[in-house]
């Protein structure tokens, strides 16, 4: 990373900082997804022992594996492995499309992006600044969400299990393979809306539509459809790759002054 | 040498909506190019166009000897850009403005501070230093925008209507501190405005341009010559008579072209002779307004 880079990266935390519109979401999502209902998880585990009212058909697609939980253990376990790697995936793409609408959208909202425009670096460096600029801060804030889900699900592991059980494979794969990948997909993304929208909020309503993906896996997952195991998600942040790739060509071709002022 | 050189310099939007056409001019080093012009004229474009960020058209600009359609980091290296389209950060503070950008132009943190703490210091901004750029005034704004044009010592400074919004002592200071530049340093300045009184008190070289098309360029008295322009006299009183070729200023003058000291005379005399009372007298010569609306009206007033 060099110094234009870091510049860029201390400058859009501070005016993330500075922004209740932006700390805001960037605080309450995460505490939500990540704290407050693992919290409710461990907690209601214990108590919600009667039925998994909803996830019948994941059950049945899970099938014999875990025969030998009692109900308590299951609810844990499915939380843990199956419903909150999805809510976790919405914390990168939430991270990244506010910071990556402030960077692109916001910038030329608020007639900033100009002044970038006539500093001594080139476009294709102002851009990977910005990428890299956007793509950090999101990332820090998927990682400390991870380690505040972490030390929530290690508390219920201890309770239903008697050991820890964060992180293990899956939840690896998801923080240092899915989240990286997905947090691109959404800077990318918003780098293709700049072109196009003109203020922050425009920005963010046409960011609903990278939620879509992540909503489907949830929804396919509840339904039976799938199971998100060690494989697909690899696959998965594969393809998030594949699509990285093919955005980052159509972004970085259309990021031209003339577009963005 | 030429610090800005066009050559037939164009811009057009889809291929029909012209912004600039077919420009050309060039303006020495340590020149205040006053850019005159209204709103839409084409002012910053040509700016945006002389700094790379738009690709011309057609024709060619230079900058400090450089081509703007391959040399734009270098160009950036020694241009300094305040317009009313390229703002600062609302809420970072002042200094972290300057900071950021001092930063992104390879400056070291010590050589950051010593010119953000002179250029504060000079542009009265160093008490509000520390404030986030949301709670600045439109003038500290505009005196922060252009700290930051000058942060990192530039050859050329664009400037976009630098006084604008200024109380008079902090557009004093700031007309000062242009001329200082360009006198003691050197710096070419190309003042964008349509403030005319202004643009004659500082400049030393005028153009004009309207709906993107170049009127006129030159230092005044070659822009008088072009124009062919003339001396008048104006005349306040009572009962004026009607003299040949005399229009009536919107200030209830009279006002005739004269050729000669002599004219003056003559005039005053006819009048009086005729029973007209004459309460004031003065002779005047265009000033850079005349000369504007001269030429965008392309006839001698």
């Amino acid at each position: 990373m060099n110094s234009i880079q870091r510049a860029m990266i201390i400058k859009d935390i501070k005016e993330v900082i500075g922004s209740k519109q932006m700390l805001l979401p960037m605080i309450i999502v995460p505490l939500i997804m990540m704290l407050i209902l693992p919290l409710a998880l461990v907690i209601g585990a214990r108590y919600g022992v009667s039925g998994i009212n909803g996830m019948d058909y994941m059950v049945k697609t899970l099938g014999s594996k875990f025969n030998e939980l009692d109900n308590s253990q299951l609810l844990f376990e499915i939380g843990l492995n199956y419903m909150f790697p999805v809510f976790f995936l919405l914390i990168p793409i939430m991270a990244s499309s506010i910071i990556g609408a402030s960077s692109f959208v916001g910038e030329k909202e608020h007639k900033t992006m100009e002044s970038l425009f006539y500093t001594p670096i080139s476009i294709r460096e102002l851009f990977v600044a910005k990428v890299i600029g956007s793509a950090v801060p999101a990332l820090v804030v998927t990682l400390l969400s991870a380690i505040v889900f972490g030390i929530v699900m290690n508390i219920g592991g201890l309770l239903y299990f008697g050991r820890l059980v964060f992180p293990n494979i899956k939840w690896l794969i998801l923080i240092f393979w899915v989240s990286p990948a997905v947090t691109v997909m959404a800077i990318f993304f918003m780098v293709f809306v700049s072109a196009k929208a003109n203020t922050f909020q425009e920005a963010q309503q046409m960011s609903a539509f990278i939620v879509v993906p992540v909503i489907l896996l949830l929804l396919g997952q509840m339904g039976g459809l799938f199971i998100l195991n060690n494989l697909t998600l690899g696959i998965l942040g594969a393809v998030f790759l594949v699509i990285d790739y093919i955005l980052m060509r159509k972004t970085a071709s259309g990021f031209v002054p003339e577009k963005l002022i | 040498m030429n610090a800005i050189e066009t050559i037939n310099l164009k811009k057009s939007y889809n291929g029909n909506q012209i912004a600039l056409s077919d420009t050309s001019f060039s303006i020495k080093q340590g020149e205040i190019f006053g850019f005159l012009g209204s709103n839409g004229a084409g002012k910053t474009t040509t700016v945006r166009l002389l700094n790379g960020i738009l690709e011309p058209s057609g024709g060619n600009a230079s900058v400090m000897g450089m081509d703007i359609t391959k040399n734009q980091v270098e160009i950036h290296k020694l241009c300094g850009v305040m317009t009313e389209t390229a703002l600062m950060y609302e809420n970072l503070s002042g200094i972290e403005n300057l900071n950021f950008f001092g930063r992104l132009h390879g400056m070291s943190e010590a050589a950051i501070r010593e010119r953000s703490f002179v250029l504060l210091e000079y542009l009265e901004l160093t008490d509000a230093k520390n404030k986030k750029v949301k709670a600045y005034s439109t003038g500290m704004k505009r005196r922060l925008s252009i700290a930051r044009a000058l942060l990192h010592s530039p050859k050329v400074l664009f400037l976009d209507e630098p006084t604008s919004g200024l109380d008079p002592e902090a557009a004093m200071n700031v007309t000062k501190m242009i001329k200082q530049l360009s006198v003691e340093q050197g710096v070419t300045v190309f003042l964008c405005t349509h403030q005319l009184k202004y643009a004659e008190e500082i400049c030393t070289l005028y153009g004009f341009i309207h709906k993107g098309r170049m009127l006129g360029m030159g230092t005044f008295d070659e822009l008088l010559k072009q124009r062919n322009s003339k001396r008048y006299v104006e005349i306040r009183g009572e009962s004026l008579p009607d003299i040949k070729s005399s229009e009536l200023t919107h200030e209830g003058k009279i006002r005739i072209t004269i050729q000669s000291d002599d004219d003056v005379t003559r005039i005053l005399q006819d009048i009086l002779s005729r029973g007209g009372k004459v309460y004031e007298a003065r002779q005047v010569k265009w000033n850079l307004e005349d000369l504007y609306f001269s030429f965008q009206k392309g006839e001698n007033l």
